[in-house]
């Protein structure tokens, strides 16, 4: 039987506590957790009103041609050096935008465990926004909100088929650009073909994980049947795919698709157009490969970076018992006595450090400029939203965030912070709400020469590098 | 635990004392004195993730089956930096070119770790642990080669330490400074916090380390950013008195599925930033370029056909680099070092990629063995214990 401290509900669980909270949390932390599991689709206030991804789609496909043109007759008026700077603008802007409301929201959350479960689930199906792929640049937060958060209270597989819909994955990962070697395209020019990436990565990453037991004839099988899996932006003839769906969203666009049957995992998949990847990415969901897959992750972020088997072994089961229902999976990890070992901790990540820092700090106000001082922090630490390294999203090992020159850099933001705003708090008072009793920190912060000196040895401390 | 403790302790003794330095290479293994081999000899590993194409990199322009697996790749042909009747550099290999032709670079075609599945992240373990298979925590193999010889010290640049570097030995990172310096009081507070957390402790006496060696010497730099800046760092902590004689960069970007690009492009900009890098290392180094070794390594090659977005997909063989004052050591003589297997159809991998002839970690063997001292046993029982038992021809 689990102890169910306050603090690792809210650290280890959540995104840091609020020294608010504790009173709250303290009656029941496992029910603190559980009450908020059906509220992780709520859309927090500060994303309502945002455009839906196919509009900032068209808006950055807009963009995107109307560089190019200008580019493009070699000759540039000051209407559109103009016309350039301004679109440049907009680019740098929507960038920022989507780093600081995405950081505001944590720091904000009111249900901090399910925000932290939407951003797993946003890290296991990770994009990243570069300049190389420009028409999605504006949609990162969108496709979150989209595909990710507004599943939460369903099955792994409407959320795995909702990725594989959205415009921004099918860009990320190439898929647009693969066509089918005898589709009517491929028939009609030269040099068209497949690219597996997507397709790999759904195997690899999103589904059964690297030994899965899938071999590199189903990688093909699977970008054939995902062949014609698109977004309804205009072809090079100008025309968009299909003309009755809304410009920017996802459209099946029957003249790239494979034709044919294909056998993906020992099954064959008939040409049934669309339908045909449905079929198949159900049937990845319910894979006993990916229930694993999937509670290995889960268990590696939210217990230990080495769980211990019996907690994947649960979790797996539950996955394959409920074919992936997320919110039993959820409660599954809440009743993990091994979650709740104090002996199981986790290194914070960049974002889980400038996150917890700020939540522990009440009263600092999200302004604009806070806001940027904080975004930049993150970058600074190669932690940028939507900038994950690779498509297997951000690590989480204690190995990759605690290196040697990472940990001074978390001290010297922390020294900068202490600095900001270290005599408007006093440590001492903040300290046994925030961590638990440690009479080693307690003494430092008591014996410190100042409240800034203070501020900054409890937020610098190896005690608050941990989600524990 | 215990043992990492130690190796951070000599470390911080070795960099402030010279007079210790009488006390390292105690631990079992090989030293200096044993091999006659010079301890100056500096090693810089550059891990370039994503998956080179290395038929774009090094061009098998004589093959004549090339155009009809990836004309759209090929340069034209009046561009290519032609190594021999056979193989070509990428036009944007302009300095390595020169480099290659004063023998300051080795090309090896055809090389690959032991991993042959596609899966970057697999592929980019075992390049870094040397073994033959992936698995979930390994040490890295560079790491396991600095617990044998202690007098080895290596440097991350990046603020995070990659798989190759992790392990029992400690090892340092560095990235450039972006925030105001601290108190040292405050710090000295924080470092008694710090020395009851066992992961935690030793991290920070390295990173505090680092400072100290670059401290000045770095901030006349700093208007430098991204890989320039730590190619730049890279060539002050081998140029530092106390400083590493290993430093290990990564570069990403590599992965491209589309629009690669021929002469111009995503992946001639990589080649032309690897390109400039070298460049930048060798002016950098200055004298010590004499005794150091570049080993320019990837987790896997690319198809050989071009795919459907103009872009070539996850392969198999691909191309590694040595560069350095003498590297002429390890080459056969041939401008590109090792066995070539042909891109006819049958000596494609699965058809499709590649075939590796080369086995990298012969070539890290013979890195490790000629140029930083250790004896070819160690290396192949302890360092890369699977590499006696693979099937490759060797280098």
């Amino acid at each position: 039987m689990a102890l169910y401290s306050s603090f690792i509900a809210a650290n280890k669980f959540g995104l840091g506590i609020q020294p608010g909270e504790l009173t709250e949390i303290d009656s029941d932390p496992r029910g603190w957790l559980l009450a908020q599991l059906p509220l992780a689709v709520r859309l927090p206030p500060r994303y309502q009103g945002m455009e839906p991804s196919a509009r900032l789609i068209q808006t950055a496909y807009d963009d995107y041609r109307a560089r190019q043109m200008i580019q493009q007759d070699g000759r540039v008026s000051p209407n559109e050096v103009q016309q350039f700077r301004e679109i440049r603008e907009r680019n740098a802007a929507f960038f920022r935008e989507q780093a600081n409301q995405r950081l505001a929201v944590a720091i904000e959350s009111d249900t901090p465990f399910a925000e932290r479960l939407v951003r797993f689930w946003s890290n296991h199906f990770s994009i990243s926004l570069g300049t190389n792929k420009p028409t999605t640049l504006y949609a990162g937060l969108a496709y979150e909100n989209e595909a990710i958060r507004a599943n939460m209270n369903g099955r792994f597989e409407e959320m795995l088929i909702s990725v594989a819909t959205h415009p921004v994955m099918l860009t990320y990962l190439d898929n647009i650009t693969s066509i089918g070697p005898n589709s009517t395209a491929a028939q009609q020019r030269n040099g068209l073909g497949l690219n597996e990436n997507y397709a790999r990565e759904t195997l690899e990453l999103h589904t059964l994980g690297v030994d899965g037991g899938y071999t590199q004839d189903d990688v093909i099988a699977l970008a054939r049947i995902l062949t014609g899996w698109t977004v309804n932006v205009p072809t090079r003839n100008g025309n968009l795919p299909n003309p009755q769906a809304t410009p920017g969203s996802f459209v099946f666009y029957p003249v790239l698709h494979e034709p044919g049957t294909q056998q993906l995992l020992g099954k064959s998949y008939f040409n049934t157009g669309v339908q045909q990847g449905i079929s198949a990415l159900r049937d990845l969901a319910r894979h006993p490969s990916t229930a694993y897959f999937i509670a290995g992750k889960l268990a590696r972020h939210f217990v230990a970076d080495q769980p211990p088997a019996s907690a994947v072994e649960k979790l797996a089961q539950v996955f394959a018992q409920t074919q992936g229902d997320l919110p039993s999976l959820h409660t599954a990890l809440v009743e993990l006595d091994e979650a709740w070992d104090p002996a199981m901790k986790k290194l914070k990540t960049a974002e889980d450090f400038v996150v917890s820092t700020t939540r522990a700090l009440p009263g600092v106000p999200l302004s604009d400029e806070v806001l940027k001082i904080l975004t930049d922090t993150l970058a600074s630490f190669n932690q940028r939203a939507f900038t994950a390294p690779s498509p297997a999203g951000w690590p989480e090992q204690a190995e990759h965030w605690g290196g040697p020159d990472a940990l001074l850099k978390r001290i010297e933001f922390i020294n900068m912070v202490g600095g900001a705003v270290g005599p408007d708090f006093d440590a001492r008072d903040i300290a046994p709400l925030i961590l638990p009793e440690d009479a080693d920190l307690q003494t430092a912060v008591r014996r410190s020469e100042s409240r800034t000196q203070a501020l900054t040895l409890l937020l610098a401390s190896p005690q608050f590098q941990w989600r524990a | 635990m215990s043992q990492h403790h130690k190796h951070a302790l000599n470390r911080r003794q070795f960099l402030k004392s010279t007079a210790l330095l009488a006390g390292a290479g105690s631990i079992p293994g090989l030293s200096w004195a044993s091999t006659g081999i010079s301890g100056n000899n500096k090693l810089a590993v550059i891990i370039l993730r994503g998956a080179m194409d290395g038929l774009s990199a090094v061009i098998p322009y004589g093959d004549p089956l090339l155009a009809s697996y990836r004309g759209a790749l090929i340069p034209d042909d009046s561009s290519l930096l032609k190594l021999d009747n056979y193989f070509a550099l990428h036009p944007a290999f302009t300095e390595s070119f020169k480099l290659q032709q004063s023998g300051e670079l080795g090309i090896v075609h055809a090389v690959a770790s032991a991993y042959r599945e596609r899966s970057h992240f697999d592929g980019q373990n075992v390049l870094e642990s040397g073994l033959d298979i992936a698995m979930p925590n390994p040490s890295g193999w560079l790491n396991r080669a600095l617990q044998l010889q202690t007098q080895q010290q290596a440097m991350a640049l990046g603020q995070a330490v990659p798989l190759i570097l992790r392990g029992e030995a400690s090892v340092g990172s560095w990235s450039p400074p972006t925030l105001p310096a601290m108190n040292g009081d405050t710090l000295s507070r924080l470092q008694k916090l710090y020395d009851m957390d066992s992961f935690l402790r030793p991290r920070l006496l390295e990173a505090l380390n680092a400072r100290e060696i670059v401290g000045t010497d770095m901030d006349s730099e700093a208007s430098l950013t991204g890989f320039p800046a730590l190619v730049d760092a890279a060539a002050s902590f081998l140029n530092a008195v106390n400083g590493p004689n290993i430093v290990v960069l990564e570069n990403d970007g590599w992965d491209t599925h589309a629009n690669q690009g021929t002469e111009q492009g995503t992946l001639p900009r990589k080649f032309a930033e690897l390109d400039a890098s070298l460049a930048q290392l060798k002016l950098g180094l200055g004298s010590t370029w004499q005794n150091t070794v570049v080993v320019v390594m990837t987790e896997f090659g690319r198809t050989v056909r071009v795919n459907g977005s103009l872009g070539t997909d996850h392969g198999t063989a691909s191309v590694a680099f040595l560069a350095g004052g003498s590297v002429s050591k390890f080459t056969s003589g041939s401008a590109v070092t090792g066995p070539w297997p042909g891109l006819g159809e049958n000596s494609l991998r699965d058809g499709r990629d590649l075939q590796p002839t080369n086995d990298i970690r012969q070539l890290l063997v013979e890195v490790l063995n000629l140029h930083m001292g250790y004896d070819q046993r160690t290396l192949r029982e302890l360092v890369f214990p699977g590499l006696s038992a693979s099937g490759f021809t060797r280098v």
